[in-house]
């Protein structure tokens, strides 16, 4: 059924189509890819503080002052504090006198 | 690798530039699908390709590398094409009764263009025509670009062939 009819009409749908020029249109998709990529990153920056600051008034602050107050004495009357302190003292006396 | 496949790989590691020059290497082919599928109106054709665009840059790493990089992008054309005619629903999507019920004033060789016949198919004839025959895909691959079945597609390619050869020729 291939008689010269439907050699022209597949020769003419098989032309490639006409080239569109660029005309600007790839630095448009490039710019509108920028933009949405600092969307994004604004987003990924905003969403988890906007969090932190929502939770802000339920955090336990009062209780987190009252804990902080309480804990230099409770840190001075702890024995293994107080071993491991000077411990460091002593490793740091030491190695400036190796150093010399 | 070829050289899309190079910069399909730094595009999904985040490098705009990588994707600026794929976008330059496939604009042609794809702004040319959408201006085939929207009968030739630039302006409406080239929304859709930015849009396209977008898309294949939000998704690139899903693109596996199974096949022309140019048909994955087809597929994101043809797909945006048909969110967009549902939304404006300008034509029906499988109306190949277009040519069959229209008056019947063919033009002929001389008055009509293959544009112009085109435009008188349904969407989905235009598309698997353009996709088979202006650029190379087999049946099989215009199949998964249009994602239709094989033989929906052969049947699209048979009858849009059928109508444009009948608009074509005109009154014998």
């Amino acid at each position: 059924m291939n008689d010269g009819r439907t050699d022209a009409l597949d020769a003419l749908l098989a032309r490639p189509l006409d080239e569109v020029a660029d005309d600007g249109f790839s630095s448009r998709v490039v710019a509108r890819v920028s933009a949405s990529e600092r969307r994004r990153h604004y987003l990924a920056f905003l969403v988890p503080l906007i969090g932190v600051c929502a939770l802000v008034p339920f955090l336990p602050f009062s209780e987190f002052g009252d804990t902080m107050a309480h804990l230099p004495p409770m840190l001075a009357g702890s024995g293994p504090i107080a071993l491991a302190l000077a411990a460091l003292i002593l490793t740091f006396s030491l190695e400036q006198r190796l150093r010399a | 690798m070829s050289e899309d496949q190079a910069l399909v790989q730094r595009a999904a590691a985040g490098d705009a530039a990588a994707f600026g020059a794929l976008t330059r290497r496939h604009q042609s082919k794809v702004r040319g699908f959408l201006r085939r599928l929207t009968r030739g109106d630039p302006a409406a054709a080239d929304d859709l390709a930015q849009e396209t665009f977008l898309e294949a840059w939000r998704k690139i790493a899903q693109y596996r590398g199974e096949g022309a990089f140019a048909g994955w992008l087809f597929g994101i054309a043809w797909s945006r094409f048909l969110m967009e005619r549902r939304k404006r629903r300008e034509e029906p999507l499988d109306d190949v009764s277009e040519i069959a019920g229209a008056d019947p004033q063919p033009a002929s060789l001389a008055r009509i263009d293959l544009e112009k016949a085109m435009a008188r198919l349904a969407p989905a004839e235009r598309a698997a025509l353009t996709l088979c025959y202006a650029f190379g895909h087999s049946h099989g691959e215009a199949a998964e670009i249009l994602r239709l079945p094989l033989g929906t597609v052969k049947s699209h390619v048979l009858r849009g062939r059928e109508k444009l050869q009948a608009l074509l020729e005109g009154p014998s």
